[in-house]
């Protein structure tokens, strides 16, 4: 029962392990491995992938509130 | 501040909003329901979806948001966009505990941070450390609101009126309203505040089109003026980068003036709506005010140190040029500013009269206080705390940036007592207590020493130290069986 209690958990949180992933690719550290990109309107390539991950940072946090509230069960 | 001297008109309309906000206090008053904490500090636990986002939106982009995120973002060049993904980081951190500690809080009736640390760990001297190092932030964040209310008075002046006086005037309505009405009355003024801010961000995207030549030639400008600040972080920098989303991601999201929102929201779901709303918010907020500092870079080269947080006011000045239409911008703008200065300011100290009542004067002075005692005590205590921070605020000279991250360095030590508390019923308060004294002294004495090994702050060090001594004091002690929460 306990087991089952704490998969239940770790699969809610699972989404929570996708955004820690898209922090780390946030920062472009390993930007010129790509060669570097074309800029878009004048801004660097680097600046806009990371802009895109902020954007999917925030979608999945906006998804988690509306389909992950996990308020515990009776343990309190 | 750089001197704005506005018309009767402009000034007009600031006195009318500030107005507003006195009527509001009296309004929360009369709204009251009696005398004890949960109606006063938690606006009878009944805020709802529109109120509760504006709110939250309000007390977290403060003065640093206009003044110290376009001064970093004029320093640091585009590394700075960190704060947009930090920012939004906040709100993930929310996700982690809100969600069993609004349930709690409503079933038990907590109304300060604290209250839950006595719940959860039963460990007084850990109760009263965290007591004692979230008033400790709380003042910092007042303190440094107050310094830019000071600097923005008297820009808008035109010098006229003395920085010492503008902030006595300021904060004396702020703490009058904060008084009469309570949460009830902040709340409702960040709501006007709120949406000022907003319109204010707006604005700001009128101000970058009516004063470049356009946004792509603007970026060309700045790659040619500066092009070391177009660069991608690598080394050191990328370790801080990763370092600012932990301070200010994990920080902000244990404000506990934040907190008592949490504890304050009418339901689950509004809770859960307002979340939809601020994890959306930096795209907008954040993104607006970066590329403000970014068109500083072009237009006012040279600047250093914290005559870069001046830009905002620099550029408003200049909007000044363009007719009523730029009077009418850094008007609203003005107001917008103040209501982000005011916003924040009112709510850190309402947090901190609630603190100081319940946690230190009422645990620690007076156990056996009555409510109607305790919100007494924590009224005169915001009165006593406001009018040393305006005298302080008056005397220190530092930059926003080193003030607002001295109070994430000591803010994130505190962070593992809800995060893990909420989330692992195993972890024991002696633990925590010896985690966050080591976490502590690693943050304090690199702020102090102005050192960040590796790139790291010193803050995310400390928040290392103090999960690293959590974990081994388990594994010399063993596992504690779960506890109530």
């Amino acid at each position: 029962m306990g087991n089952q209690q704490e998969k239940s958990d770790s699969q809610k949180r699972g989404w929570l392990g996708v955004v820690v992933l898209l922090i780390l690719l946030s920062c472009p550290w390993y930007w010129p491995a790509f060669g570097g990109a074309e800029d878009q309107w004048a801004l660097p390539g680097w600046l806009l992938w990371s802009l895109g991950i902020a954007l999917a940072i925030a979608l999945i946090t906006a998804w988690a509130s509306l389909h992950r509230w996990h308020a515990g069960d009776n343990d309190d | 501040m750089t001197d704005l001297a506005l018309g009767g008109g402009s000034l007009a309309f600031v006195g009318l909003y500030l107005l507003s906000l006195l009527v509001l206090g009296v309004w929360g008053k009369k709204k009251r329901l009696n005398n004890s904490l949960g109606d006063y500090y938690l606006a009878g636990r009944n805020l709802g979806l529109p109120v509760m986002l504006l709110t939250l939106f309000a007390t977290q982009y403060s003065g640093n948001a206009l003044f110290g995120f376009t001064g970093q973002a004029y320093r640091a060049g585009f590394t700075w966009i960190v704060i947009v993904h930090s920012m939004i980081v906040v709100v993930t951190g929310y996700l982690i505990f809100a969600p069993r500690l609004q349930r709690l809080a409503m079933r038990h009736q907590f109304v300060t941070p604290t209250d839950y640390i006595k719940f959860r760990f039963e460990l007084p001297r850990l109760q009263h450390l965290i007591s004692i190092c979230l008033l400790l932030v709380l003042m910092n964040y007042t303190l440094a609101q107050l310094k830019v209310i000071g600097h923005v008075v008297e820009g808008l002046s035109g010098g006229r009126i003395d920085a010492l006086w503008g902030v006595v005037t300021l904060a004396l309505i702020m703490v009058v309203y904060s008084t009469l009405g309570g949460l009830r009355s902040v709340v409702w003024t960040d709501v006007i505040q709120g949406t000022m801010m907003l319109i204010g961000f707006a604005m700001i995207l009128v101000i970058i089109g009516a004063e470049t030549g356009g946004f792509v030639e603007t970026l060309k400008e700045l790659k040619a003026v500066a092009p070391e600040k177009t660069l991608p972080p690598t080394g050191p920098q990328a370790v801080t980068w990763l370092s600012t989303i932990v301070l200010i991601g994990v920080g902000a999201s244990v404000y506990p003036q934040a907190i008592q929102r949490i504890y304050a929201a009418k339901s689950a779901s509004v809770l859960q709506q307002s979340m939809v709303g601020m994890s959306l918010m930096p795209l907008f907020a954040v993104v607006v005010v970066l590329t403000l500092g970014y068109l500083a870079i072009v237009r006012y080269p040279g600047l250093q140190g914290s005559a870069a947080d001046q830009v905002m006011a620099l550029i408003l000045r200049d909007t000044l040029a363009f007719g009523w239409q730029g009077v009418a911008i850094v008007t609203v703008m003005l107001a917008a500013i103040l209501a982000a200065l005011m916003s924040t300011a009112d709510s850190a100290l309402l947090s901190f009269s609630s603190i100081f009542a319940k946690d230190i004067y009422g645990s620690l002075i007076d156990p056996s206080s009555p409510e109607e005692r305790l919100t007494r005590i924590g009224q005169r205590c915001a009165w006593l705390v406001l009018a040393a921070m305006v005298f302080i605020s008056t005397r220190e000279d530092v930059t926003l940036y080193r003030l607002f991250v001295l109070k994430f360095e000591l803010l994130l030590q505190v962070a593992p007592a809800f995060y893990l508390g909420v989330t692992n019923r195993h972890i024991a308060g002696e633990a925590v207590y010896w985690g966050l004294i080591a976490g502590l002294v690693v943050a304090v004495m690199g702020w102090l020493l102005g050192v960040m090994p590796l790139g790291l702050h010193p803050g995310t060090l400390g928040l290392a130290v103090n999960v690293f001594v959590i974990g081994i004091w388990h594994m010399i002690r063993g596992i504690n069986a779960p506890s109530a929460s």
